[in-house]
C-alpha cells in the first residue's frame, strides 16, 4: 500500500468543523482519511510504517478563473496527521474518542451551533503506564436546542442514532499489515558466520 | 482493513484502552485525541478476544467488510 488510499469518507455540505481553535466551514466535497504504508527494516526487525493524513476535497475549485485552469486543491489537516510503525502481529485501530457527553444517546444533528469549548484532561486510569491522552470536550450548551460543533474524529467516525431505540455507533478501522514471510526473521537463528582468516 | 461498528456506551474509551496499547508517539496520541481521534495498537493474536470483550461489555461488534 505505497500509494495513498482513502480509508474513510464523509460527504460534506455546509459542514461546520472545529479544528484546534479554528472553526471551518466546508462546502460540497468530502472529508477523507488518506493512508499509505510500507515495510522497512529496523533495529528490532522488519516493521510496517503507516502514515495517516486527513483532508478535505472540495467538489469544485475554490477560485473560478477564466484564464488559468482551476484545480481542486485539497486541504490537509496536519494537526490530525500521524505516522507510526507496527511490529509483525500488530494491528492499528483508528476510531474516535467518546462523543460529547450524553449526546450519543440522541441523534447528533449536523445543524449545530457554536459554543465555548473547554479543555478537559482525561487520565487513563486503567492503564497508568500509558500516556495521558487529552480529550477536548465541549460543555453542553445552555440551550438544549444548541449542540456543540464537532471535531474531525466525531464527524468521521460517529454514526448518529437514527431512532431512540438504537444507539449511536462508532466506526473503528483496523489496519492489519501483511509482511511477506520471506521478509520475516526465521524461527531458527541464522548460523554465525565464521571469519575465514585463510 | 477491517471496519467494525461499535454501539456507543459509557466507558467505551476505557475498555478500548484497557485492551490495546498506545502508539509510539505520545505527542501524536494527544494531538489526535484533541481532534477526537483515538488511535491504538492491538495484538493480532488477541483481536478476537478484544472484540469479544467489547461485545461482552455491551458493545456488540459488527464487521462490515474486509478488504486488503
Amino acid at each position: 500500500m505505497m500509494e495513498w488510499r482513502d480509508l474513510l469518507e464523509h460527504r460534506t455540505k455546509n459542514q461546520l468543523m472545529r479544528l484546534q481553535d479554528d472553526l471551518l466551514l466546508f462546502n460540497e466535497g468530502r472529508l477523507t482519511i488518506g493512508a499509505r504504508g510500507w515495510i522497512e527494516p529496523s533495529i528490532e526487525g522488519v516493521r510496517t510504517r503507516v502514515e495517516l493524513v486527513p483532508r478535505h476535497l472540495p467538489d469544485r475549485p475554490q477560485t473560478q478563473s477564466l484564464i488559468r485552469s482551476n484545480k481542486v486543491v485539497p486541504k490537509y489537516f496536519d494537526v490530525a496527521s500521524v505516522q507510526t510503525e507496527l511490529a509483525p502481529g500488530e494491528i492499528l485501530m483508528i476510531t474516535c474518542t467518546a462523543p460529547l457527553t450524553a449526546l450519543w444517546k440522541d441523534d447528533i444533528s449536523e445543524d449545530v451551533t457554536e459554543d465555548t469549548p473547554v479543555e478537559v484532561r482525561e487520565t487513563d486510569v486503567e492503564e497508568p503506564s500509558a500516556a495521558i491522552e487529552s480529550v477536548v470536550m465541549e460543555t453542553p450548551a445552555e440551550d438544549p436546542e444548541k449542540k456543540p460543533i464537532q471535531r474531525l474524529g466525531h464527524i468521521m467516525f460517529m454514526t448518529p442514532a437514527l431512532s431512540s431505540e438504537r444507539r449511536s455507533q462508532r466506526t473503528a478501522l483496523l489496519l492489519i499489515p501483511r509482511i511477506p514471510s520471506g521478509m520475516l526473521p526465521g524461527e531458527k537463528t541464522a548460523p554465525t558466520r565464521n571469519q575465514d582468516n585463510g | 482493513m477491517l471496519t467494525v461498528l461499535i454501539p456507543e456506551q459509557d466507558g467505551l474509551d476505557g475498555l478500548i484502552r484497557q485492551n490495546s496499547q498506545p502508539i509510539q508517539s505520545d505527542e501524536a496520541s494527544r494531538r489526535l485525541a484533541s481532534e477526537s481521534i483515538l488511535i491504538r495498537i492491538l495484538k493480532e493474536e488477541e483481536l478476537v478476544t478484544v472484540l469479544s470483550t467489547l461485545e461482552g461489555g455491551g458493545a456488540a461488534q459488527n464487521t462490515l467488510g474486509a478488504a486488503r
